[in-house]
């Protein structure tokens, strides 16, 4: 079974050009956006992802607004949302925030994580 | 001819009798009993008399018949007439008859025994002159005391003013520049008494160069220009020197010459002080505010300069990661420098994880000194999390050579930011393993009833006494920076991450045999 794809939203492109190739190294397909906006563009059009990784800050829409934007889609609902950040955010209200990933981002635990929901 | 002569003689006697301005009568006095007079009778009266008196032919007429009730009226103007015919010896007086409306002044003589005459004029004008005059002299009298107590009213309220400003008011004459008026201030401000400055000049009572300044502006005053003098240093008995604002006034006389000078002094001795206080207020607070613009803007600067520079250490610390994983999994199987390769990436990673830390703690200090350390409260297993954290620390462990014994009661739970926490051990872990000279490290946990204690304890160089509050400041390190490296951040984020959980933290040392750190950490349950 081929493992799902993973939606990486981060405006920093060093950082989304990294986790890309970090992800279709291990055979990941890779959606990316660089912002909530694009992200919402993105998840429209394409077969939904196995997880989503979402950094806090960036500009157009931010992390929160993204993750409140999906939440009230239905059809997005089942989507595990992890949000990457260099704060200890608390995002104990949010459901469908399955964790934080800290950065810097330790890549032996991040791909754990996509393991975990993609295969 | 003696007939002719004594007739002749007679007639120029009758005729001067008759045109006499003055009266004349001639009367004989009647005595009683007791030979006391008791009336008279006209027996000779000329027209003059006639005239001053408005009595017509009183001749052969007794004066109690001629005005009746005079003699009850005025008892002395019998007792004289009757005294003087029967002494013989003349007298005048002036008497008021009223009745008459006539002011007597009457020469009486005595030519026959029991009889007089009496020559007399009407002296009512003359009388009327003095009373007139008596009256202005009265009513000048009365009005030079209205006067005079009025003018002592006026003293009075005036000195009671002067008396009672608070300014020093002082006159002097124009001539000889000697005080000749000071009110009470003046008294109070110079501590010199009012009756020992009087008549003296300022040469008397000041030194000479302050003298000669007062002097030389009073000689301006009186040639013509009233005087403000702002700034007046003064030197006084009682209060040493004082700063007047004074003002010299030229008071003239009718003539419109200056005759005195008036000089009103305020004692600004305390304003000046007060204000040149509030000016160095005004300046240590625009430096206060200057210093805190510059404490900002370095803040500010740190903030985004920590920013920016942890933005590509992200990405970095992925990538070399990344290069690493797939070195080892094989990429490079059987290049000859692999393991090398291997150990260096390894090396770059935990480069990259120092630079990490010492940019996060430099944020972590911007994020203090702005309030923004905010905790993230969540159910922490206190032992957990120091072997978490000791197992991170593994390879700094080995590369240190100290060894770590680490005790703790079965459980140790709490409330508390785990990350923050994380990083609290770390630092004393990461300064214990610094500064601990290859000795072992022991740390340990214990639970009281409401807290717990964490302690790290090293063997290693110590701390001296002196050092042992500044450490926990900002860049408050205690070893030289040639010896040890490091920002002398740590201590200040770790305490400032115990004192936001509401715990303490201490230490105790002897220099050269190792340091203990105690943080103390309420429950939280």
């Amino acid at each position: 079974m081929n493992p799902k794809s993973v939606l990486v939203i981060e405006d920093d492109p060093a950082i989304r050009e990294t986790l890309r190739v970090m992800l279709e190294m291990e055979n990941y397909p890779v959606l990316h956006a660089a912002n909530g906006r694009e992200a919402l563009d993105v998840l429209s059009q394409k077969t939904l992802p196995g997880i989503i990784l979402v950094d806090l800050m960036m500009p157009v829409m931010n992390g929160w607004e993204f993750i409140e934007a999906l939440e009230k889609n239905k059809q997005f609902a089942g989507i595990p949302v992890f949000v990457v950040t260099a704060f200890s955010e608390n995002m104990g209200n949010l459901p469908q925030v399955q964790g934080v990933i800290k950065k810097p981002i330790d890549i032996d635990s991040l791909l754990e994580r996509v393991k975990q929901y993609c295969g | 001819m003696a007939e002719v002569s004594r007739s002749e003689s007679e007639h120029h006697y009758r005729s001067l009798y008759e045109n006499l301005t003055d009266g004349f009568v001639f009367c004989k006095m009647i005595f009683d009993e007791q030979n006391q007079p008791v009336d008279f009778v006209y027996l000779d009266v000329n027209q003059a008399a006639e005239k001053l008196t408005g009595l017509q032919n009183i001749a052969g007429k007794r004066v109690s018949e001629v005005l009746p009730g005079i003699t009850n009226l005025y008892p002395q103007f019998l007792e004289i007439h009757g005294r003087v015919a029967k002494t013989g010896n003349p007298e005048t007086f002036e008497m008021e008859i009223k009745p008459l409306n006539l002011w007597l002044s009457s020469v009486v003589y005595s030519p026959k025994r029991d009889h007089f005459a009496a020559i007399f004029t009407d002296i009512s004008k003359k009388k009327q002159a003095e009373a007139e005059r008596r009256n202005t002299q009265y009513e000048l009298e009365r009005k030079v005391l209205e006067r005079t107590a009025e003018l002592e009213t006026a003293q009075i309220f005036a000195n009671s003013v002067l008396d009672n400003i608070p300014d020093m008011i002082f006159v002097k004459d124009a001539k000889e520049l000697r005080f000749v008026r000071l009110n009470k201030a003046a008294e109070e401000l110079l501590g010199v008494k009012r009756e020992e400055l009087l008549g003296k000049n300022d040469y008397d009572v000041f030194p000479k160069a302050e003298a000669d300044f007062f002097t030389a502006k009073d000689r301006d005053v009186l040639a013509g220009k009233m005087l403000d003098i702002p700034e007046e240093p003064i030197q006084t008995r009682s209060r040493g020197q004082r700063i007047l604002h004074t003002k010299k006034i030229p008071i003239y006389g009718t003539h419109g010459k200056a005759e005195y000078l008036l000089g009103i002094s305020e004692d600004i001795t305390e304003k000046k002080e007060a204000e040149k206080n509030r000016l160095l207020l005004v300046a240590a607070e625009t430096a206060r505010i200057e210093a805190e613009k510059a404490v900002r803007l370095r803040d500010d600067f740190i903030s985004i300069a920590s920013h920016e520079l942890k933005t590509p250490l992200t990405p970095l610390k992925m990538q070399v990661q990344l290069i690493k994983r797939h070195l080892v999994s094989g990429v490079l199987a059987g290049h000859p420098k692999s393991s090398e390769l291997i150990t260096l990436l390894e090396s770059s990673n935990e480069q990259l994880n120092d630079l990490t830390r010492l940019v996060n703690d430099v944020l972590d200090v911007s994020r203090i000194r702005v309030g923004q350390l905010v905790l993230d409260i969540n159910k922490v297993e206190l032992d957990g999390l120091v072997q978490n954290v000791l197992n991170r620390l593994h390879s700094e462990i080995v590369r240190s050579g100290c060894s770590v014994n680490f005790r703790t009661d079965a459980s140790v739970e709490g409330r508390w930011d785990r990350i923050r926490l994380e990083q609290a051990i770390t630092n004393l872990m990461t300064n214990a393993l610094k500064y601990g000279r290859g000795a072992p490290i022991d740390v340990q946990l214990d639970r009281q009833n409401e807290s717990v204690s964490i302690t790290v304890q090293d063997y290693g160089i110590g701390i001296e006494k002196t050092d042992q509050i500044r450490i926990f400041e900002q860049f408050g390190r205690a070893a030289t920076i040639k010896s040890f490296s490091g920002l002398g951040l740590g201590l200040y984020i770790t305490r400032e991450i115990v004192v936001a959980h509401g715990g303490t933290i201490s230490v105790e040392s002897d220099p050269g045999n190792g340091a203990i750190f105690k943080i103390v950490l309420p429950t939280n349950l």
